[in-house]
Order: C-alpha cells, then sequence, then structure tokens
C-alpha cells in the first residue's frame, strides 16, 4: 500500500499535473465567478482539452476546475447578489448582506476557507472509506450491482425532487436516451431510426455540453443583459478574524462537512440540494434563525462547507462502485472509461496509483483553493467585469468544436444542440436534470446487469434476493419505492 | 404552457416509446430469457406515460409552476439565431472550413449581443484563429478545411 501511495504522489507531483492544475484552477475560478456559467459546464468544456492527456491529469484538471468554480461562484453572490453557480444560490442573501453592512472580506473569508474545510473533509472521507468499501464491492456479482444501480436512480428520481412524477419523467427520459443504438445482449438496433450514426449510442459529452452548456448559451440570449453594479469595490482583509469566526461556527462547519459528504455520496443530490439541505437544517438548529437571509455567518459556513464537501463525496460511489454521485463525477468517470482506467472496485487492483494520486488530487485542489482564491476574490472587480456578450459566442464555439472532438463526428455537434434545447425546456418547467444525467449514465449498466442475472439464474426473478447484500439493497430500494404509499395510508389513518 | 399540457405530452410520449418498443424483435433463444431488445424501453415507455398522465392530472394551484425569473424568458428569437448558427455549422462546416464559418458565426453572435462591429469583426476572427490554433494544432483536434483544403499543407 505505501508503495502504491508513492507511486500514486510521483504521478501527481509531476511539474506537468501541477501545472495542469493551476491552469485548471484558473479556469475554474473565473468559470464560477461568472453568474450563468456553472462548475459542470466547466468540467464540460475540459473534456476535449484533456483529451489528449493522460488519466492523472486529466482527473486533476476536472476536479480542480469543479472546486475551484463551486467556490467561486460565492464571489457574485457576495458582491453582486447574482450567484455564479447554483450551488451558491442557498445563502446568496446572507453573503450580500454582509456586503450591505460593508463585511464584504468577511462574507468571502467565510466562503473561501469553509469551501476548502468542506472539501478536504470530503476528499479524507474519501480517502478512508473507498479502499475499504471497494474490497467490500469486490464481492459484488451482477445482482448487487443491478440494486445498487436501481437504487442510485430511486434516490435521483424520487427522494430530492419537489414534484415526484417530474423526477420521474426526467430519470425515465434519460433511460430511454441510453437504451438508443444497438442492444448489447440482441444486436437489434434500437430507436435509431436508420441513421447509422446513432448505432453506437449517444455519448456522453456532447450530451452534458448540450445540457450545461449550449442551454446556458440559449438561456444568455433569451435574458436582458443586467448592467453590472459593484456594491463595495474594494477587498481587503479576506482572513482577518477568520480564525475566531469558524472557530465560533466550528459547528455549523463540522455539519456541513457531515451532510455536504453523505449528500455528495446519494445519486441525484449533489452540491446545490447538499447547499440547500444544510443550510435549512443550520437554521432550523440555530440560536439565530432571525438572522438567517440578513447575513448569517453561521448559514453561510453550513453551506459553503457543504457544496465543497459534496464535491468531493461525489467521488466515492464513482470510483468504488463506477456509478457517479452527480453530473460532474458523471463526466469524470466518462473520460475515466475512455482513457482505459475503469473506475469500480478493479481500479484499487489494476491502477493503484492512479487511485492514490486521484485521491491526491483532491486534498491538493482543496488547498490550492485558498491562495488561488485569495487571488480571484482581488481579481474579483476584474472578473465581474467581463463581458458575458463577448464570452458566451466564444463559448459557443468551444462547444461545437468540444462535442465534435470525442468522436470526431459532426453528429455529436446536432446532439449537443438537441441537448441544449432540452436541456433549456425542461429547466424552464422546473424538471430536474440530475436525475436525466444519471439515467443516460446508469442506464446501460441497469439494463446489462438485470439481462446478465436473469441468464445467470435461467430467468428466476427470486436470485435478486438470494445474497445478503443484494437483498439487503433490494429492501432499501423497494421501501422507497412504496413510502409515498405507505405515508399516505398512515396519514389517513 | 402548463403543467397539465406538459403531463398529457410526456403521456403520448410514453404512449409512442411503448409501441415503438413492442416493434422490436422478440428474444433470442440462445438467451433463455423472456426480454428481448424491447423489454426495457417499454418499462420506461410505460413509466413516462403514467409520470405524465400523474402530471396531467394533479390538480391545478399545487403545481410548481413557472416561476417569475422565467416568465421573462420570452425573447425567443436571438435564442433562435443561435441554434441556427449552430446548425449551419452542423451542415456545412465539413463543406465550407472551420476557419471560414467559424468567425462568420463568432461574429454573427457577437453583433447579437450588441458588441460594437469593429470589436466584434477583431473578436471574430482572431477569436477563431486563436481556437484554431489550440484545438487543431496543439491539441490535434481534425477540425473541417472545407474551401481552404488546398492550403492545408499551410494552415
Amino acid at each position: 500500500m505505501i508503495e502504491n501511495i508513492a507511486a500514486g504522489l510521483s504521478l501527481l507531483f509531476d511539474p506537468y499535473v501541477l501545472l495542469v492544475m493551476v491552469a485548471s484552477a484558473a479556469f475554474g475560478l473565473f468559470m464560477g465567478a461568472l453568474p450563468g456559467l456553472t462548475a459542470t459546464m466547466a468540467v464540460a468544456l475540459l473534456v476535449p482539452v484533456t483529451f489528449y492527456m493522460e488519466p492523472v491529469p486529466a482527473v486533476a484538471a476536472m476536479v480542480t476546475a469543479s472546486a475551484m468554480a463551486m467556490f467561486s461562484g460565492d464571489i457574485p453572490s457576495v458582491l453582486l447578489r447574482m450567484p455564479g453557480t447554483p450551488a451558491s444560490a442557498a445563502y446568496t442573501d446572507d453573503a450580500f448582506a454582509l456586503t450591505k453592512k460593508g463585511q464584504a472580506h468577511i462574507a468571502m473569508g467565510i466562503c473561501l476557507l469553509t469551501s476548502a474545510i468542506g472539501g478536504l473533509f470530503g476528499a479524507v472521507i474519501l480517502a478512508l472509506f473507498a479502499p475499504p468499501l471497494a474490497m467490500v464491492a469486490l464481492k459484488f456479482s451482477s445482482y448487487e450491482y443491478f440494486w445498487l444501480c436501481l437504487l442510485g436512480l430511486t434516490t435521483a428520481g424520487f427522494m430530492i425532487q419537489a414534484s415526484r412524477a417530474k423526477g420521474v419523467i426526467s430519470l425515465a427520459l434519460g433511460l430511454f436516451v441510453a437504451t438508443i443504438g444497438i442492444d448489447p445482449v440482441s444486436g437489434v438496433p434500437r430507436f435509431t431510426f436508420g441513421n447509422t450514426a446513432l448505432l453506437g449510442g449517444l455519448s456522453l459529452v456532447p450530451v452534458m455540453i448540450g445540457l450545461f452548456a449550449f442551454s446556458e448559451i440559449f438561456r444568455f440570449y433569451a435574458k436582458r443583459v443586467q448592467p453590472v453594479k459593484l456594491e463595495q469595490a474594494s477587498i481587503r482583509g479576506v482572513f482577518e478574524g477568520q480564525g475566531k469566526i469558524l472557530w465560533q461556527e466550528r459547528k455549523a462547519i463540522a455539519q456541513g462537512n457531515v451532510l455536504g459528504t453523505v449528500l455528495g455520496i446519494l445519486p441525484g443530490a449533489g452540491a446545490d440540494i447538499a447547499a440547500w439541505i444544510s443550510y435549512s437544517l443550520a437554521k432550523k438548529f440555530s440560536r439565530t434563525p432571525e438572522e438567517y437571509g440578513r447575513g448569517s455567518k453561521e448559514g453561510l459556513a453550513a453551506a459553503g462547507a457543504a457544496n465543497n464537501a459534496a464535491v468531493s463525496g461525489g467521488f466515492i460511489p464513482s470510483l468504488v462502485f463506477g456509478i457517479p454521485g452527480d453530473a460532474i463525477a458523471a463526466i469524470i468517470i466518462g473520460v475515466l472509461f475512455m482513457k482505459g482506467v475503469n473506475p469500480g472496485p478493479t481500479i484499487f487492483l489494476n491502477n493503484p496509483a492512479v487511485v492514490y494520486a486521484i485521491f491526491g488530487t483532491f486534498f491538493l485542489a482543496n488547498l490550492l483553493m485558498i491562495p488561488l482564491g485569495w487571488v480571484a476574490i482581488r481579481l474579483s472587480r476584474v472578473m465581474l467585469t467581463v463581458r458575458l456578450n463577448i464570452l458566451m459566442p466564444i463559448i459557443f464555439i468551444f462547444c461545437l468544436i468540444g462535442a465534435f472532438a470525442m468522436e470526431n463526428n459532426i453528429t455529436a455537434v446536432a446532439i449537443a444542440l438537441a441537448f441544449g434545447v432540452i436541456g433549456v425546456a425542461l429547466e424552464a418547467f422546473r424538471f430536474p436534470l440530475a436525475p436525466l444525467v444519471l439515467g443516460i449514465v446508469l442506464g446501460p449498466l441497469l439494463e446489462q446487469n438485470f439481462l446478465t442475472s436473469m441468464m445467470k439464474s435461467g430467468g428466476n426473478p427470486a436470485a435478486f434476493f438470494d445474497r445478503p447484500i443484494a437483498g439487503s439493497l433490494a429492501v432499501v430500494t423497494i421501501f422507497i419505492w412504496v413510502w409515498p404509499l405507505l405515508a399516505r395510508l398512515l396519514r389517513r389513518r | 404552457m402548463t403543467d397539465k399540457m406538459i403531463g398529457l405530452g410526456f403521456a403520448a410520449l410514453g404512449v409512442a416509446i411503448l409501441v415503438l418498443s413492442l416493434q422490436l424483435p422478440p428474444p433470442l433463444a440462445a438467451t433463455h430469457i423472456a426480454y428481448g431488445a424491447g423489454f426495457f424501453p417499454s418499462i420506461l415507455g410505460i413509466a413516462i406515460a403514467v409520470a405524465g398522465g400523474a402530471l396531467a392530472l394533479k390538480p391545478a394551484g399545487d403545481a410548481d409552476e413557472v416561476e417569475d425569473e422565467e416568465a421573462e424568458l420570452t425573447h425567443w428569437s436571438k435564442p433562435a439565431i443561435v441554434m441556427a448558427a449552430g446548425l449551419v455549422y452542423v451542415l456545412f462546416s465539413q463543406q465550407i472550413g472551420f476557419l471560414i464559418l467559424a468567425p462568420i458565426i463568432l461574429t454573427g453572435l457577437l453583433l447579437l449581443g450588441r458588441v460594437a462591429v469593429w470589436q466584434a469583426l477583431a473578436i471574430g476572427i482572431l477569436g477563431s484563429v486563436i481556437v484554431y490554433i489550440l484545438f487543431a494544432k496543439l491539441l490535434l483536434v481534425p477540425l473541417p478545411l472545407g474551401l481552404l483544403a488546398p492550403f492545408g499543407a499551410h494552415l
């Protein structure tokens, strides 16, 4: 194990990898700081750039960019009352209220340091729990994987959404999209309508570029551009008095860390929801709930830590089971698959050095966040004056190339554009996108594991409940499915 | 458009998926299972149809209707132009080439965002060349040369 860690660290501390991390940190900070550009979009746009990299620098680039974008989404929240990324929306009012009191530097400091602490906490949990979990997962067969996929999809579609029907539609649409192409068992083309370019199925990256990048561009052109008005121009003394504040808010930070990591692990939840839940839970148990929305440092700390912890936590199911916790993790494991490094328990046997290098990436990225985030805060005035009407067309060209580059196929660009429209339409009518993405990623795994299990058992469905872990997963999954009905019955009594 | 209409639309989509799935070939005898290529998609068709129906039948009022922010999104002509620019790229980039089409699209979209003409032209041309160098030369993405193919050796 020690030699694997040493090999991983030598992969990570390669000057090229470090340079890639610093460059992607700058990219992530910039993308996150601009309202309308999300952490997911930053990661999706990095895919064509990482295409020719080795696995470690490619993952390092994406992990760093996503962690940085998650923090820098807080910058416009503090200065403009506009969340840079959806994950910052939960505490935007509090951040801006502090700015109005002339305390923008304090708000920035809390956001920066709690983001780093949250990310580091998630990284510790990832490094501690992923290897033993992988050892358990090595014993998994198609039955356990089937239930694990179904449990992931269930949490994505059922538990988190405001409207269950919309969650289920989004999820089923994602699963349907995954069935397009040749059926791996029978070799029959499905829903290709004679188009040979669709025989191989829809690749994840063009779909993600469509859902998260093209859709933002379309939305940008549909809105009237608001001129930027900075409330507090100069921000100095970001770290002033932060030791005392962090100590005072230690409970909120600890809660954000744990909740963020756990929600990150759950498929479908992700950083946005982690921030919202952590914020409302902190408010519920707060001694000063009246301060929430009016500049509560406690609320900022709880939610700021949670969204970054979720990014690290989201990587646990990706690495251990090959099942992503959120859209960002889905893109990263898609890239790892393309590079021949298959996430799942066997990665710990076949590529242990890569695994430890990935762990190291999470630690290093979150540590780098403190100095680089400070630079970003100092430069925030310049960053926020960047005109989106100039940037968006350039991003549009990047998206055209990004979608094309994965397969050198122009159909992929058409697919990305189509998913851009689908993304706009679904979001406009409040359909959640996370279940759609997880459906696309997990659909093939679910179907293949189901069919393999059925073939193994000679068509006997009882085999799905025979093994202890499979049986337990089945009980949990089925309980989530029937709980709404049970709850309604109990309420009537 | 209300949730009811969207629900009905999805219910119809679900039924269409179900019908198409049922037309897929039956399972192969060699697999010894009763599930063919259409089994999984047909379940999804049913799920979409049922969830769409539930959305359509949901009593109005508690439905999470489109909020204020989305109500501002009434100007769809500009996004339609952006989409058209993307389709032009899909249809003609192979014939015309990236280095000709990208500056036109980029400049056009900059003008659409009310950037000054000279600025749009400069960014459109320079931006496209920089993106071409970055992707085609450094990252070796085979961007189409199109009409400039005779000069391929110099580009």
